[in-house]
């Protein structure tokens, strides 16, 4: 099976190899690219390039495959009103008839560059919106194209905004010269300005949150609202932190200086993608200052700070490529190790930087592993799928029966367990001498500039092996590429817990965003949003086994008209009666009776301590770094 | 214009050479590989509907295979939907197995449509199960495909394949389980019926994927014309009963389409022909076109409400003038082997195949009164042309690159559609080129010739359901042995250059004249009051939903001037709550006053205030009569089967 993979990839380095053509656009003549954010707030952004070219047949291409983002997310319906001229005059563009990201040009004899303009709608009703009144996340890809099929690490691109009045911005972009609403940035790599997204925005905060060795980094926030500015020293602290747990976790560093780009933008929505000395970051309005974000989603920065050691500097062979193009595809098996041991180091660098309480790791843990244990998926998709199939999971996650499907999360949160129980096995089999932190400075310890070291599914068996022999071979064998009807399960009682499932709360199982919401997966199996709306129903489950499906809404609960404490008494008295839990349900603009004989109680998970025992995950997520945050050498 | 082509072709194969290093399976057309799913051994496929109300549903099949390395596709490019539209996304649970022991698949690395397995020795069938979750939302082909009590069911969507072979030579034998009390449509010949079992019989791979089966607790299905053996249907599917209570004024109109359409075309190239419409607020308009069948898709009251059809009437019409119309008929390059890699279909004369399709289901509609009488007509064709020339992308987009791009314009949304330009476009456009080009054959030929006879010499006589592919040159062919003129060049000006005007001339040439006044437009009247929208783009240059949120601005108008833009909420019109009403009585007034109208704008939680200069009253385009002038649209929209 594995020989699939292996000759796609190997036809793809040939390619790569044989077939790159020679770039125009060089450090002495770079392209050029004038990003006018001016009318940001109306959602519209002008783009106005200069590109080096020969005469006779050219094609440029606009990119497809986005860093980071793992798929062909490059937003070719954001882009318009494409204008090409040589020396004023127009010229006609078309676009390839199968690959819809190339436009082909016929230049005109003697012309060596051209104009090129286009308009990037930034915002779509019911879309991912890129910009506000008063923040515009700043995308390179969005802004340019280029020539096809180079070598982007050796074509050159010379980038300026201008933003509109009052604004200022960051990214980690060398810069040249600042003249009142224009930024001139240094000539850099293609590859180097796609990978420092430009954040600008009207309220802005820059924090130096860490310097030592002439490196720095920031936190540099910026937010619809003022007064989400206002984060606690107490807050801030934290994230100064950051920096230091994660060099003495990795034992190094490759960026010079780095730059957390942050958005408080409820209307922006929440994402965050990696880049080697920069992140983009996105939350919510109040993610500074209310205490609920950092506990639920405080690993924000610290996963894509993570990234810049594992995913930038260390990155699958599969998913290094030239350029973003076709016929240059990502191939994304490995990202059980990119995104998956990164959601585990991101979670780990919160708990020790104290951005979120080491204590409450053990709670954190039992929601995430119920989640996986009881997710119908599982038993048909194994996780290499996930990751394989990623470029669709990522694009199309959303809908009914997630949980059926399994999504694109799943190799992120099924990584997490897993490579904590890598941690916990070299943990036990090295007598405590011995834990993942070791293994973290094989793979990308050291301190260098940016740069890409490739690795493969071996490399990575090599380097635990190094730090802890082991059948680490088997051990992804069973969890990544075989279907796992359990998710890694033994890390709990290795650290010393055991799970339970009683009717306590567990702070981390809830619906996001809704205090009237009811995660009743692991009792009935069911979610329910505010207004009783099922989000979703578990395959087998006792509400499957009702009739409950996705979208209906539970108007009453025995005959008492919906709410989360209406609900959870139902759930909670039926465990005394023999007598079912009657739902008055509403599909469409039809009512029914569905019938639930459920009579266990409320189930909610939890770890707990075994007495006697070590308590590995307190070690684990207790703070490591010394008072010095300056790196060893 | 020729190193345009020239150009074109010679960096198309550059790019397939690429694709075939890039992906280690076997390519093009030339080595497609033998088909193991014979008439005497097809794959089986058993479509479990039962569970449809909750959102799901099974299916079960055996699939005849060789030992050793084997893969298995599921469909990518859809009929019909111009796009690599396969919704991999709904697929789940797959279990694939031979004599009940599990076999072991892995998805390709690159095509992730593809899926491997490495079959035992002497094993010739496995069996395939997977789940198929029918109810995503956010992506365009496919939200809800089911409620309560309807189900649209297409055949792609429950299958995987043998890869690389000819579906017109793999066979399929299909099966159908229903929910309770629920009966079905579709043109599948049927060889038992069980209960709530249905077994088809044997057809080809393409066949059956072109054969949607809709299915439903509610239906009524209505005979629309018969001759001979031939026949065609009107099968409808409601969430609600009342829903099927349209006037027989109605029924008339639909009986009239078959009779039209053969009028229209000089003949058929299908022998029974299903018209499967669900009705219902739940399940997102749609309409596929099928040899024998379409798959319509619209709300509740669409066969009840007038304003459904004025604003949508063209849907049925549409999609069975498709059955010659790219179906029989089919860009050469559209027709491809199969429903996958590495054959993408190329989509550049979709602007006969939807943009004729568009103007011949308008006339269809309109012949039958579907739409509206043949003197609504030229208040229709103002709604539409005014849209068009009022659109500022196509000072930068020719119509070519949306019909070349349209595999990712169908799948786009977003803001400022006027400055992309849509997919809509090379329909809407389409429609006043070919009704260009049917004004221009009138009057080349005095009244004797019509497009009615382009369309017999395109697609004419009466066959069973095959495909016969066409090249532009091949059209501007057709049309020359209709009347002689420069067809060439006419494509070239309005498809393949940037045309700063859509096709203009045959408004005065029907004589009519276009001119703007206060008085409302009867069809865009209907768009809004069926799309639940605001209007105002021929004057203050913007579009909102009924509550104020701006959906678009016209680019350079006075909406855009003074500011408004995307994200962006009308609360208060001169100091009133915003309604339509309010609004427009607002704009209206702006002829004799001074003051433009004063706005309250909400946008990401921020209030302010913003002036409009604009004066020059409400705009609405209408079409007027030239006197002394013949009124072809008349003629041309009146019933003309016998």
């Amino acid at each position: 099976m594995k020989q699939y993979v292996i000759l796609a990839a190997a036809a793809l380095a040939l390619i790569g190899a044989n077939r790159l053509d020679t770039p125009l656009a060089t450090s002495s003549n770079p392209m050029t690219i004038v990003l006018d954010a001016r009318k940001a707030a109306v959602g519209l952004a002008y783009t106005h390039m200069t590109i080096p070219v020969q005469p006779g047949p050219s094609t440029l291409d606009y990119p497809e495959w986005i860093p980071g983002e793992h798929s062909k997310a490059g937003p070719l319906n954001d882009m318009s009103q494409l204008v090409v001229r040589a020396n004023g005059t127009p010229l006609a563009w078309h676009r390839d008839q199968v690959d819809m990201y190339a436009f082909h040009l016929d230049v005109p004899q003697d012309v060596r560059t051209i104009d090129v303009n286009f308009t990037v709608l930034l915002n779509g009703p019911g879309e991912e919106m890129f910009a506000t009144r008063n923040v515009m996340v700043g995308n390179w890809n969005r802004y340019l194209l280029y020539q096809r099929n180079i070598d982007n690490e050796h074509y050159y691109a010379r980038a300026s905004i201008i933003m509109p009045d009052g604004w200022d911005y960051a990214s980690a972009l060398p810069v040249s010269r600042r003249a009142g609403n224009r930024v001139d940035f240094n000539t850099v790599t293609l590859e180097t300005l796609v990978d420092s997204p430009t954040d600008m925005g009207r309220y802005v905060k820059h924090i130096t949150t860490w310097t030592g060795d002439g490196a720095t980094t920031y936190l540099d926030m910026f937010a619809d609202h003022p007064e989400d500015l206002d984060v606690k020293d107490s807050v801030i602290d934290t994230y100064k932190r950051l920096t230091p747990e994660a060099i003495a976790f990795y034992g190094g560093r490759h960026w010079n200086n780095y730059h957390a780009e942050l958005t408080l933008s409820d209307v922006l929505g929440s994402e965050g993608i990696e880049h080697h000395e920069s992140s983009d970051d996105r939350a919510a309005d109040d993610f500074m200052t209310d205490p609920a974000w950092q506990l639920s989603f405080g690993d924000l920065i610290p996963h894509e700070f993570s990234h810049s050691w594992n995913g930038k500097y260390r990155r699958p062979f599969g998913l290094q490529q030239p350029n973003f193009n076709e016929p240059y595809d990502e191939l994304t098996e490995l990202l059980w190790q990119y995104e998956g041991m990164n959601q585990y180091v991101g979670d780990l660098l919160s708990f020790r930087s104290g951005i979120r309480d080491p204590k409450d790791y053990p709670e954190y843990l039992a929601s995430l592993y119920a989640r996986f244990y009881y997710e119908p998926g599982r038993d048909t998709t194994p996780i290499s799928d996930t990751t394989i199939g990623a470029p669709y999971y990522f694009c199309c996650g959303r809908g009914w029966y997630p949980t059926i499907r399994r999504t694109g999360g799943d190799f992120y949160g099924e990584g997490e367990l897993m490579w904590l129980d890598a941690d916990t096995i070299i943990r036990e089999q090295s007598h405590g001498a011995k834990s993942l932190d070791d293994y973290v400075k094989v793979f990308a310890g050291g301190v260098s500039s940016p740069k890409v070291v490739t690795y493969t599914r071996a490399d990575l068996e090599g380097y635990l092996n190094q730090v802890q022999p082991y059948d680490w071979h088997g051990f992804f064998q069973k969890y990544v590429y075989s279907i796992a009807p359990q998710p890694p399960t033994d890390e709990i009682e290795r650290a010393g817990y055991k799970l339970v499932y009683n009717d306590k709360p567990n702070k981390f199982v809830r619906v996001r965003g809704s205090s009237e919401g009811v995660v009743s997966w692991y009792d009935v199996g069911v979610n329910l949003s505010s207004k009783g709306i099922a989000m979703d129903v578990r395959k087998d489950s006792p509400a499957w086994n009702a009739g409950l499906a996705p979208t209906m809404q539970v108007i009453a609960v025995n005959g008492r008209e919906y709410k989360k404490q209406i609900w959870t008494e139902a759930i909670a008295g039926a465990k005394m009666t023999n007598s079912n839990i009657d739902l008055l349900v509403k599909q469409g603009d039809w009512y029914s009776h569905l019938s639930l004989d459920y009579h266990d109680g409320v189930k909610i998970p939890h770890l707990e301590r075994i007495p006697g025992t070590t308590d590995m995950l307190e070690a684990i997520m207790s703070p490591h770094a010394t008072a010095s945050p300056a790196p060893s050498k | 214009m020729q190193v345009f082509l020239r150009f074109r072709a010679a960096a198309c194969v550059a790019f397939l050479g690429m694709l075939l290093g890039a992906i280690p399976l076997p390519s093009l057309g030339a080595t497609l590989d033998p088909s193991l799913a014979t008439a005497s051994n097809p794959m089986t496929v058993v479509l479990d509907e039962r569970l449809a109300g909750r959102g799901i549903a099974y299916t079960h099949m055996t699939i005849p295979v060789s030992p050793g390395a084997f893969t298995l596709d599921y469909p990518e490019w859809i009929p019909g939907e111009h796009g690599p539209t396969g919704p991999l996304h709904d697929m789940s649970e797959l279990r694939i197995s031979a004599n009940g022991q599990p076999i072991t698949w892995q998805r390709d690395p690159v095509d992730m449509y593809a899926f491997h397995i490495t079959v035992p020795p002497g094993v010739h069938r496995v069996n395939v199960d997977f789940t198929v979750l029918l109810n995503q939302q956010n992506n365009f082909t496919d939200g809800q495909l089911a409620t309560r009590n309807i189900m649209v069911g297409n055949w792609n969507r429950y299958i995987l394949y043998q890869r690389n072979i000819d579906n017109t030579k793999y066979y399929v034998t299909a099966s159908l389980v229903l929910p309770q009390d629920w009966d079905y449509a579709n043109a599948l010949p049927v060889r038992s019926r069980n209960g709530r079992r249905v077994d088809f019989k044997t057809v080809t791979l393409e066949t059956l994927v072109d054969s949607p089966t809709d299915s439903g607790r509610y239906y009524r299905h209505i005979l629309t014309w018969s001759q001979g053996g031939a026949r065609s249907y009107l099968d409808l599917f409601a969430d609600h009963t009342e829903d099927f209570d349209m006037p027989a004024s109605e029924i008339a109109a639909y009986k009239c389409m078959t009779p039209e359409a053969i009028a229209l075309y000089g003949g058929r190239h299908w022998n029974v022909y299903h018209s499967e419409l669900t009705l219902s607020d739940l399940i997102p308009g749609q309409g596929i076109e099928h040899h024998q069948s379409s798959d319509d898709r619209a709300d509740d009251d669409f066969v009840t409400k007038e304003d459904e059809m004025l604003a949508g009437g063209d849907l049925l019409t549409h999609e069975f003038s498709h059955s010659w119309n790219g179906k029989y008929r089919r860009p050469f390059d559209l027709q491809q082997p199969n429903f996958n890699e590495p054959y993408p279909e190329h989509t550049e004369l979709l602007w006969q195949y939807e943009g004729m399709n568009q103007y011949i289901g308008d006339v269809l509609a309109f012949r039958c009164r579907i739409k509206g009488k043949a003197s609504d007509y030229p208040e229709y064709l103002a709604s539409t042309y005014a849209q068009l020339a009022y659109e500022p992308g196509r000072r930068t987009t020719p119509i070519i690159d949306i019909t070349t791009g349209a595999p990712y314009y169908y799948a786009t949304s977003g803001a400022y559609e006027s400055l992309r330009r849509s997919s809509g476009d090379f329909y809407t456009e389409g429609e006043l080129m070919w009704l260009d080009a049917d004004t221009i054959i009138r009057q080349l030929t005095g009244e004797r010739k019509s497009l009615d006879d382009y369309t017999k010499v395109f697609a004419g006589g009466v066959s069973a359901p095959r495909v016969v592919t066409y090249t532009r040159a091949d059209l501007e062919h057709y049309l020359s042995e209709v009347v002689s003129y420069d067809w060439h060049a006419f494509f070239q000006k309005y498809v393949y250059s940037i045309a700063v005007q859509p096709p203009t001339d045959m408004i005065g040439r029907a004589g009519y004249k276009l001119v703007f006044t206060d008085k409302p437009n009867k069809y865009d009247e209907a768009y809004e009051s069926t799309g639940k929208s605001v209007n105002s783009w021929y004057d203050v240059g913007v579009q909102m939903n009924d509550k104020g949120d701006i959906r678009d601005v016209r680019e350079g108008s006075a909406a855009w001037n003074d500011g408004l833009g995307i994200g962006m909420k009308i609360v208060a019109v001169n100091g009133r709550g915003f309604g339509s009403d309010v609004w427009k009585a607002a704009v209206k007034a702006t002829s004799s006053s001074f003051s433009g109208v004063r706005l309250v704008v909400e946008q990401d939680g921020y209030y302010h205030d913003l002036t409009l200069h604009y004066r020059g009253g409400a705009k609405y385009p209408h079409l007027v009569r030239v006197k002394g002038t013949t009124d072809m649209l008349t003629l041309i929209m009146q019933r003309h089967a016998k």
